[in-house]
């Protein structure tokens, strides 16, 4: 073969082969990119955060509503917060504060429920959570961040004033009167709960495939993730509060932990945490250090979540099981960790060295 | 005879020989060498892991963006500014980020510690503050949960 009979074969030759290289390339680079499309849900994905009811909330939501599914859920929270608030001035919860021992408020439908609800909850715990708890935590300054450990006479004083049982609730009516000056009304261990379930309820009117929320660290996850699979909470490790101590793997749910780590004061080298007992009128002296509630009903969650860790381990333990309609996540003052039975395979602990103890539904 | 002779003619003209020669090899190697490299350009968060993505530290107050800065850095960064109850100082270190003071009496910020992937936030309630991480390009991240209870 002649030179010139090479070289008109080698340009094609260069030319086909640098051609497939480049489909090659293209075909690999695709493969790559649409793999990690998945996560970030083409379809559409809002997140909104912003300060309400004194804490810090994030609202997301996936799907072609998702912009107005958020701006639903903000203007609930607030319009929530407006009815629920005990320090926005003409609250109907001010109001009720204002007239103890006074008259009888006429409330809204929405208010009376949530009150009677929490009246419901002080009850069913024996009062380890208790929504007439105010008068005690504005007096160590827990209302108003102006923080002092007042004196035992002074708080003898004022412990008669937290009483649920005696909030006189009228259903015809839809009045709430509180019997005595000073008494007081404060639903802040319940309200965000609340907030998280009428906000979940309100973004579902959206076209919407998904949505998550945080308010001020009260998590909500509802819908399908677009990767198809299960939602992960993570639970946040007392010691560490931006480490966690396990990951959850679950459907919809709200998942909800109370602990002393995150609000309190020192004076004098002791610790005093945002947490009351209401049968003495100090702060909890509980052996749990953090107490996660898991279930469907965000109420529920915010207020056991309160009331279980105010009660202690065996209390808490022995409530779980005479209700056994939620999960939970216990750790206690020695680090161990301790969740039913029936979460077992969905809650993945973190490399923390902290024990994990089983606990059955029926007791031993 | 005719017919023969034609078959034998279009045989000497369709049917080179083949032989490897030096484009063949400039061909060949120019297709591994592209496929590699778009390999590893694809690849490369999972080859080499998160610290190659380039990640940057926001602070926020009230929602507006105060300060931003890369998270991974050979100096030490701080920043003050004035919230609504006094001064708040965050630092950034070693691929860390903290706020290291602020002037409320929670102190509830500077106890959360320091925050070095994304998800992770640093809230003061009294001066409506965050400091968070997010990917500089915008893009979302894996992350080994998708929401933290706390």
């Amino acid at each position: 073969m002649g030179k010139f009979a090479r070289a008109r074969i080698l340009w094609p030759r260069l030319i086909c082969g640098l051609t497939s290289a480049l489909l090659l390339t293209l075909t690999v680079s695709c493969a790559g990119t649409s793999g990690t499309a998945d996560t970030s849900a083409s379809s559409g994905m809002k997140s909104v955060d912003f300060f309400a009811m004194n804490t810090y909330m994030t609202i997301t939501a996936y799907g072609p509503g998702a912009a107005d599914a958020v701006a639903a859920g903000e203007a609930r929270v607030y319009a929530i917060e407006n009815e629920f608030s005990r320090t926005i001035a003409d609250s109907p919860i001010k109001k009720i504060e204002e007239n103890a021992g006074i008259s009888p408020v006429v409330v809204s439908q929405e208010v009376f429920d949530l009150i009677r609800e929490a009246v419901s909850y002080s009850s069913d715990t024996s009062d380890a959570f208790d929504l007439s708890i105010a008068p005690i935590m504005d007096l160590w300054g827990f209302t108003d961040s102006n923080y002092r450990v007042p004196t035992d006479a002074e708080i003898d004083a004022v412990l008669p004033l937290v009483a649920a049982d005696r909030i006189v609730l009228d259903s015809k009516a839809l009045t709430v009167y509180l019997p005595e000056p000073g008494m007081a009304i404060d639903l802040g261990g319940i309200a965000k709960g609340y907030t998280s379930d009428q906000v979940q309820g309100e973004m579902q009117k959206y076209d919407i495939t998904a949505g998550m929320l945080s308010l001020g660290g009260n998590v909500a996850v509802f819908g399908d993730k677009s990767d198809g699979t299960r939602w992960k909470v993570a639970i946040a490790d007392p010691d560490n509060p931006t480490s966690y101590l396990g990951i959850l793997t679950t459907d919809a749910i709200s998942v909800i932990t109370s602990g002393g780590y995150e609000r309190y004061f020192e004076k004098d080298g002791k610790r005093y945490i945002h947490i009351m007992d209401p049968a003495t009128g100090k702060p909890a002296e509980s052996d749990l250090v953090s107490v996660t509630i898991i279930t469907k009903d965000g109420v529920q969650g915010d207020a056991l979540s309160t009331a279980l860790f105010v009660m202690g381990r065996e209390k808490a333990i022995a409530y779980y099981r005479s209700h056994g309609d939620f999960l939970f996540v216990l750790e206690d003052s020695d680090g161990v960790i301790y969740i039913p039975s029936a979460l077992a395979g969905d809650f993945v602990a973190s490399d923390t060295g902290k024990e994990i103890v089983t606990v059955t539904a029926e007791g031993t | 005879m005719r017919i023969l002779r034609e078959k034998r003619e279009t045989k000497k003209i369709y049917t080179p020989t083949f032989r490897f020669c030096a484009a063949d090899a400039v061909a060949i190697a120019g297709v591994i060498l592209l496929a590699g490299l778009s390999a590893l350009y694809v690849y490369r968060t999972f080859l080499f892991g998160s610290p190659s993505q380039s990640l940057e530290v926001i602070f926020t107050i009230d929602g507006k963006t105060v300060y931003s800065v890369p998270l991974q850095s050979n100096e030490v960064q701080t920043f003050t500014t004035t919230g609504d109850l006094g001064s708040i100082t965050v630092t950034v270190r070693d691929g860390e980020a903290a706020i290291t003071a602020a002037d409320c009496p929670d102190q509830i910020c500077v106890r959360t510690g320091r925050i070095s992937t994304v998800g992770q936030a640093v809230v003061c309630l009294p001066n409506h503050a965050v400091l968070r991480i997010e990917p500089a390009d915008g893009s979302e991240t894996s992350s080994a949960y998708d929401i933290m209870a706390n």
